[in-house]
C-alpha cells in the first residue's frame, strides 16, 4: 500500500499537536488568573470569566492552526523522509506555539500596567496658603 | 475506487458538531456576567437575549458547516481523506476563533466603563 506511511505520520502528528496545545494553554491559563485578578482588582468572577473565555479563544486559534499545516507531502514514501517532515512539522507548530505564548503574555503585562495606571491618584496641584 | 466522501461528511458533521456545541456553552456560561452588564437592573431579560444569541450562533454555525458540504472534492483514499477533513475543521475552527476573539475584544472595549467605575 502506497499511502501507510503519510498515514503513520497523520496518526503521529495529530496526537503531539492536541497535546502540545493543551499543554501550553494549561499552563498559561493557570497562571494567568492572579493578572486577571490584578486587572480586574480582585473581582473573582467576571476575571475567571475572562480567563476561561480567552483559553477557549487560545485552544480554537491553535487547534485550527495545527490541522491547517496537516498536510504531508512525501515523494519517496521511505521513513526517513517520514521523520524528516514530521519533525519540521511539529518543530514550526511548537515555534507558532510559542509566539502565541509570548503574545498572549504581552497582552496580560499590557492589562495589569494599564490597571496600574488607571488606580493611580490624579496628583492635586499644588495650592498657596496664606 | 470506492468513493470515501459519505464517511468524510460524516466524520466532518460529527467533529463539528461537537466544537460548537462545546464552545457555545462555554461562551454562554461566561458570557451571562457581561451581557448582564449591558441593561442594568434587568437580570432575567439579560439571560433571555443570551439565550436567543446561543440558539443564533448555533443556528449560523451549523447551517454554514452544512452549506460547505456541497463544494468538497471527490475523495478517493484515506490519506486524502484525513486532509480534506482537518482543512475543512480549521476553516469552521479559524473562523469561530477569529469570531471569537473579536467578540472578547467588542466586550472588552464596552466593558471599560464597568471596570473604571470601580
Amino acid at each position: 500500500m502506497e499511502t501507510t506511511k503519510i498515514l503513520i505520520g497523520y496518526a503521529v502528528y495529530v496526537p503531539i499537536a492536541l497535546i502540545l496545545t493543551l499543554y501550553v494553554s494549561k499552563t498559561l491559563f493557570r497562571n494567568s488568573k492572579i493578572y486577571m485578578l490584578d486587572i480586574f482588582r480582585g473581582r473573582e468572577e467576571i476575571a475567571y470569566a475572562t480567563n476561561k473565555l480567552f483559553e477557549t479563544g487560545f485552544y480554537l486559534l491553535n487547534i485550527g492552526f495545527a490541522l491547517m499545516i496537516l498536510k504531508i507531502n512525501l515523494y519517496d514514501n521511505n521513513y526517513q523522509e517520514l521523520v524528516e517532515a514530521l519533525s519540521y512539522k511539529i518543530g514550526s507548530f511548537s515555534i507558532y506555539l510559542g509566539l502565541m505564548l509570548f503574545i498572549n503574555l504581552y497582552f496580560f503585562f499590557r492589562g495589569k500596567r494599564k490597571a496600574k495606571e488607571q488606580t493611580r491618584p490624579i496628583p492635586e496641584p499644588p495650592r498657596f496658603v496664606a | 475506487m470506492k468513493n470515501l466522501n459519505l464517511l468524510g461528511y460524516g466524520l466532518f458533521i460529527l467533529f463539528i458538531v461537537l466544537i460548537i456545541v462545546w464552545v457555545g456553552k462555554i461562551c454562554y456560561k461566561n458570557g451571562n456576567l457581561f451581557v448582564a452588564e449591558l441593561i442594568p437592573g434587568h437580570v432575567e431579560l439579560c439571560h433571555q437575549i443570551n439565550k436567543v444569541l446561543l440558539i443564533g450562533y448555533y443556528l449560523v454555525n451549523i447551517g454554514y458547516c452544512a452549506l460547505t458540504l456541497s463544494f468538497w472534492e471527490p475523495i478517493f483514499s484515506v490519506s486524502v481523506l484525513v486532509e480534506v477533513v482537518a482543512l475543512k475543521i480549521a476553516t469552521i475552527i479559524m473562523i469561530l476563533s477569529v469570531l471569537h476573539y473579536l467578540n472578547i475584544f467588542i466586550l472588552a472595549t464596552s466593558v471599560q466603563k464597568l471596570i473604571k467605575q470601580q
